[in-house]
C-alpha cells in the first residue's frame, strides 16, 4: 500500500461515516453493508462473486438449519422419550447435511483457490518419483481479498447454528454484512456472529469517545505499521533474500526486524481496522493480547491472532476431539496407558490436526505445513515434560509464578517465537535450516559494529527510530498488561491530553514514517493469506 | 468476559451533548410525535416550547463547538506541519542540501529572467536536450529540467516554480511523460502523491531529518548550486538498439489517462495564463514511441494550436544512428544523440522567435564556457568508464 492507500482508507471511512450519520438510525447498517461491498469490489472486481456465493450459500444453508431446528422443537414435546431420541438423530443427521453442504462450497472454494496448485505440484512430483512421465496441470488461480478470513466466520457461523448457539439471520443482507464488514475484510480479525452482528446491524449514535479512540487507535496503527514495520522490513528482506552472504550473528539481527516487523504490520494493521470501525461504535474482536509478554508457546498463541486461535479451538479441536475414531483413540488409550498418556494422546493428536490446519491457513507451501508442526512439537514437549517441570519446582523451591521465572520464561519464548518468525520468513524450509546451523556456528559480533550492516536498507537513525518505537511500545504493552490501557485513557482524557496524543502520532508518522521518494512500497503480511 | 464488559461500557457511556444532536434527527422526530399523543395531539405548552428553544440552541452550541474544535485542531497541526517542513526544508539547491532530483532546479542560481527555452519532461528530456551544445550553437541561453517518471502534474509543478524566476519565450514539454508512469498506468494514486508533496514540503522533505543540522533548520533558503550541464544528464556511454521496427502509420489514436490528461491540460492554461508559447516535442525513444501515441498528442496540439514537432518520425532527417546515439538500447539518447536534436531544435526556437545570440557577451560567455569545459570533462569520464 503507498502512503496514499492508507489516506484514500482514512477518506473513506470519513466519507462512511459522515453518510452513516445522515442516515436514519434503524438503516445505518445499509450504509455499512454499501461500504463493504463498495470497497470490497474496488479491491477485487469480479471477484466479488466468491463473496456472493459464500454469502448465499450460508444464509440458506443457515436458514434451513435453523427451520430443522424449529420443526424438532415444536415436535419434540409431543413424542415420548424414545421417540424424541429417533426424531433427534434424524433430525441431527440432517442438519448435519446442511452444515456439510455449508462447509463443502465453502471451504470447497478456498481449498481449489488457495491450495490447488500445491496439491497438483505435490502430486505431478510423487508421479515422477514413481518414474511416472506426467504432470497435473497448474491453473491460474486468483485469490479473492480476505478469502482466508470471511470463508471461517461464515463456517464459524453454520457450526453455531448446528450447535444450537443463536437462531439463523432471516434477513440476507444483515448476514451480508456481517461477511463483509469492510474494516474486516483484509485481515480479520475473524468476528464471531452473535458478537459482531448485533453491534452491526444496530445504529449507533456519534459519541466523542468512540470517534476520538477510534482515530487515535488507527493512529496508533498507522505509527506501528509506516514507522517501525516498513523501516524493519528493509534489512530483514536484504538478509533473508540472501542470508548465505551474512553471519549467523546477522541473520539473528534480521530474524528480531523481522520479529518487529510482523507483529508491528500485523498488529498495526488490526488496530487500524479495529480503530475504523469503533469510530462508527462497534468494537471487533480482540486479535493481540501483549503477546510477547507469554510465558510459554502454548500462551502466546492465546495472546497472538487470538481470533484464528479461538476459531480452530471452537471449530476444528473440539469436533476432532470428539469425533467418533478420536474417541475410540481416546477409549484405547485409557484401556492401556497409565492415566497420563491417556490424557495426552488423544489431546495431542487432535492438536496435530489443528496445528497442520493452523500453518496450510497460513499458504499452501510446505514451509507452513512445517511451521505448523514446529509449534505443534514445541507444545506436545510442553505437555510431556509438564510433569517433570511440576516436580522440578517443587524440588528446587523455585517460585513459578516469581518476577525471575516469569521473565526468564517470556525471553525463552520469544526466543523460540523468533525461531518461528524465521521459518516462517524463510523463502524455503531448507533455507531455515540452514540459517538455524548458521546462527549456532557462524558467530560473529563484529558484524554488528561493520557499517556493511547499516546498508542494508535500514541504516543507523532506521534502527534508532525502531529502538525508540519498540520501546514506546512496550511501554504502552506493559501498562495494559497491568491493567491500564493507556490508549483508552487518552481517547476518555481531557482536550490537552487528547490533542497532544494524536498531533503526536500524526507529526511522528509523517516525520519518521517509510514513505515517500526514499523507501519502496510495503504490501501489508497478512493480507496476502 | 473481558471483551462483553468493554461493549457494556461503551454503550453505558454516553455524555449529554452526545445525544443532544441525533435527538434533531429521525430520533426526535419520533420523540415529538410520541409527546404529541401524549398530549392528545391538543396542547403544546409554553414550557415545551421554551424546551424547544433550549435544545436548539444547545443543538446550534454543539455543532459550533465541534467546528471550532475542528478548526483549531487542523490549524495547531498545519502550523506545526509548516514550521517542521520549513525546518526540514532544503536551504540549497544541491545535492548535499538535500535537495532531490537537483539538477532539475539547477535554473535557481541562473541570474532571473536569463532563460530563454525550457525543456521540460521525464528522463527522456535530460536525456535528449542539451543547453550547451544550444549555446555552442546558436548562442541561447535554455535549461533542461527533467526527472525520471515525471509526470505531467509533476511537469505543471515545475513549469510553475520555474516561472516564478524566469520569463522565456517558449516552454518545451517533452510528451513522453503523457504516457510513461513509474506505476505503468495512470495513477491517480501517483498523482496525488505528487502534487501533495509539491504542496507540502513535510510529506516531500519528511526523511531529511536524519540528515538536518540543527543550524541549518531556520536558515533562509539560498539556491547557489550550479548545474555545469544545465539539467542535462551527460553521458557517452554507448549501447547499440539493433534493428529498429519500422514506423507503420496508422490513425488509432492512445486513450491518455484522465490524470495525464489533467496535467496536461493545466500546463496548456498555464503557459496561456503565462503568456508563454507552449511547444510539445517526442525526442526519439524506441522503446515507448507508438504511433497511435503521436496522433493522440497531434490531436491535442491542432486543437489548442501549439506546434509539435515529432523526432521518432525525423529520425533520418537528424540524422540519428541508433546504433550509436543511445546509451541504452534505444530507451535514452546519449550525447552523440542529444547533440543532433539539441541541434535541430535550436535551430527550430532560433528562427521561429528571433532568438538573439549572445556569444558577444563576453562575461557570458566565459561562464558557458567554463560549464563546457566540465561538460567535456564528463564525457571523458563516461567514455573511460564504458571503455
Amino acid at each position: 500500500m503507498t502512503y496514499a492507500s492508507y489516506l484514500y482508507f482514512f477518506a473513506f471511512v470519513v466519507i462512511v461515516y459522515a453518510v452513516y450519520l445522515m442516515v436514519p438510525l434503524k438503516y445505518r447498517w445499509l450504509v455499512l453493508l454499501a461500504a463493504g461491498y463498495t470497497f470490497y469490489a474496488a479491491l477485487n472486481g469480479i471477484l466479488t462473486a466468491f463473496l456472493l456465493v459464500t454469502t448465499v450459500s450460508t444464509y440458506l444453508c443457515g436458514k434451513k438449519i435453523g427451520s430443522l431446528q424449529d420443526s424438532f422443537n415444536a415436535k419434540k414435546k409431543d413424542l415420548s422419550k424414545d421417540e424424541k431420541k429417533q426424531f433427534k438423530a434424524v433430525i441431527t443427521k440432517r442438519k448435519k447435511l446442511f452444515v456439510g453442504l455449508a462447509v463443502l462450497v465453502n471451504l470447497g472454494i478456498l481449498v481449489v483457490l488457495k491450495y490447488y496448485n500445491f496439491f497438483a505440484e505435490q502430486v505431478t512430483s510423487i508421479i515422477n518419483l514413481l518414474g511416472i512421465d506426467g504432470k497435473m496441470p497448474l491453473l491460474k488461480l486468483m485469490l479473492p481479498l480476505g478469502i482466508s478470513y470471511y470463508t471461517l466466520q461464515a463456517i464459524g457461523y453454520i457450526v453455531d447454528l448446528y450447535r444450537g448457539k443463536y437462531k439463523p439471520e432471516q434477513n440476507l443482507a444483515k448476514l451480508a454484512l456481517f461477511l463483509s464488514f469492510f474494516p474486516q475484510m483484509t485481515e480479520g480479525p475473524i468476528g464471531r456472529y452473535n458478537e459482531l452482528a448485533p453491534q452491526l446491524v444496530e445504529g449507533h449514535h456519534y459519541s466523542n469517545e468512540n470517534f476520538t479512540g477510534g482515530v487515535t487507535l488507527m493512529l496508533w496503527g498507522f505509527f506501528k505499521k509506516l514507522v517501525i514495520s516498513d523501516r524493519a522490513s528493509f534489512m530483514a528482506n536484504s538478509i533473508f533474500n540472501d542470508y548465505t552472504s551474512y553471519s549467523g550473528t546477522v541473520i539473528v539481527v534480521a530474524a528480531i526486524l523481522y520479529t518487529i516487523q510482523l507483529y508491528t504490520d500485523f498488529s498495526g494493521c488490526i488496530d487500524i481496522m479495529s480503530g475504523s470501525a469503533k469510530i462508527f461504535g462497534i468494537n471487533l474482536a480482540e486479535n493481540f493480547r501483549q503477546p510477547f509478554f507469554s510465558r510459554s508457546v502454548a500462551e502466546f498463541w492465546r495472546r497472538w491472532h487470538i481470533t484464528l486461535g479461538t476459531w480452530f479451538k471452537d471449530y476444528v479441536f473440539y469436533p476432532v476431539s470428539l469425533s467418533s475414531p478420536f474417541m475410540k483413540l481416546s477409549k484405547g488409550a485409557q484401556k492401556h496407558l497409565n492415566k497420563f498418556f491417556a490424557s495426552l494422546i488423544p489431546s495431542a493428536a487432535a492438536l496435530l490436526v489443528v496445528w497442520m490446519g493452523t500453518g496450510l491457513w497460513h499458504g499452501a507451501s510446505n514451509k507452513y505445513i512445517v511451521y505448523g508442526l514446529y509449534y505443534f512439537i514445541l507444545i506436545l514437549l510442553g505437555m510431556l515434560f509438564e510433569p517433570v517441570a511440576v516436580k522440578f519446582f517443587e524440588k528446587s523451591h523455585i517460585n513459578r509464578k516469581g518476577a525471575f521465572w516469569s521473565g526468564f520464561s517470556m525471553v525463552r519464548t520469544t526466543v523460540l517465537v523468533g525461531f518461528g518468525m524465521m521459518l516462517f520468513r524463510a523463502n524455503y524450509v531448507t533455507d531455515f535450516f540452514d540459517m538455524v546451523f548458521r546462527v549456532f556456528t557462524n558467530v560473529n559480533f563484529g558484524d554488528l559494529v561493520s557499517e556493511n550492516m547499516y546498508s542494508l536498507g535500514t541504516d543507523k537513525h532506521d534502527f534508532f527510530v525502531i529502538i525508540i518505537g519498540v520501546a514506546i511500545m512496550f511501554i504502552v504493552a506493559f501498562l495494559k498488561e497491568k491493567g491500564r490501557n493507556v490508549l483508552k485513557s487518552v481517547a476518555a482524557g481531557s482536550i490537552p491530553l487528547k490533542w497532544s496524543v494524536m498531533i503526536g502520532l500524526i507529526m511522528a508518522i509523517i516525520v519518521f514514517g517509510a514513505y515517500g521518494p526514499d523507501y519502496g512500497v510495503v504490501d501489508t503480511i497478512y493480507a496476502q493469506f | 468476559m473481558e471483551k462483553d464488559k468493554t461493549v457494556n461500557d461503551e454503550t453505558k457511556i454516553k455524555t449529554p451533548e452526545t445525544d443532544t444532536p441525533e435527538k434533531t434527527g429521525s430520533e426526535k422526530a419520533n420523540i415529538s410525535e410520541d409527546k404529541k399523543s401524549d398530549d392528545k395531539k391538543s396542547e403544546v405548552s409554553e414550557d415545551k416550547k421554551s424546551d424547544d428553544k433550549k435544545s436548539r440552541g444547545a443543538v446550534v452550541w454543539f455543532y459550533s463547538k465541534k467546528v471550532i474544535r475542528f478548526v483549531c485542531f487542523f490549524s495547531i497541526l498545519g502550523i506545526l506541519m509548516s514550521i517542521f517542513g520549513y525546518a526540514l526544508m532544503p536551504k540549497n539547491n544541491s545535492k548535499e542540501s538535500g535537495m532531490p532530483n537537483e539538477h532539475s532546479v539547477g535554473f535557481y542560481s541562473l541570474p532571473e529572467g536569463s532563460i530563454d527555452v525550457f525543456f521540460i519532461g521525464n528522463s527522456n528530456t535530460y536525456a535528449a536536450f542539451s543547453p550547451v551544445e544550444i549555446w555552442r550553437e546558436y548562442g541561447i541561453q535554455t535549461y533542461t529540467s527533467g526527472v525520471g517518471f515525471e509526470t505531467t502534474v509533476e511537469a505543471y509543478t515545475m513549469i510553475k516554480e520555474f516561472l516564478k524566476y524566469h520569463t522565456p519565450k517558449a516552454i518545451v514539454l517533452e510528451t513522453d511523460c503523457i504516457f510513461a508512469s513509474r506505476r505503468g498506468s495512470d495513477s491517480l494514486g501517483e498523482a496525488f502523491e505528487k502534487l501533495t508533496y509539491s504542496q507540502v514540503p513535510l510529506l516531500k522533505y519528511h526523511n531529511r531529518w536524519k540528515d538536518v543540522k540543527f543550524g541549518d533548520m531556520f536558515k533562509e533558503p539560498e539556491y547557489t548550486w550550479h548545474s555545469y550541464s544545465h539539467g542535462q544528464y551527460v553521458s557517452a556511454e554507448v549501447q547499440p538498439y539493433r534493428n529498429p521496427k519500422p514506423v507503420i502509420k496508422t490513425d488509432f489514436v492512445e486513450q491518455m489517462g484522465p490524470v495525464s490528461y489533467f496535467g496536461l491540460t493545466s500546463i496548456i492554461s498555464l503557459c496561456k495564463e503565462k503568456n508563454v508559447d507552449l511547444m510539445f516535442v517526442y525526442v526519439p525513444c524506441a522503446k515507448s514511441w507508438k504511433y497511435q501515441r503521436h496522433n493522440a498528442i497531434q490531436q491535442i496540439a491542432d486543437t489548442n494550436g501549439i506546434e509539435f514537432i515529432d523526432y521518432n518520425l525525423m529520425t533520418d532527417e537528424i540524422g540519428l544512428n541508433w546504433l550509436k546515439d543511445t546509451r541504452d538500447k534505444g530507451t535514452h539518447l546519449n550525447v552523440y544523440g542529444a547533440k543532433k536534436v539539441s541541434k535541430n531544435i535550436g535551430k527550430y526556437l532560433v528562427d521561429k522567435y528571433s532568438l538573439k545570440d549572445l556569444r558577444d557577451d563576453k562575461e557570458l560567455s566565459e561562464l558557458w564556457e567554463k560549464d563546457y569545459e566540465q561538460y567535456k570533462k564528463q564525457i571523458n569520464r563516461t567514455k573511460q568508464q564504458e571503455a
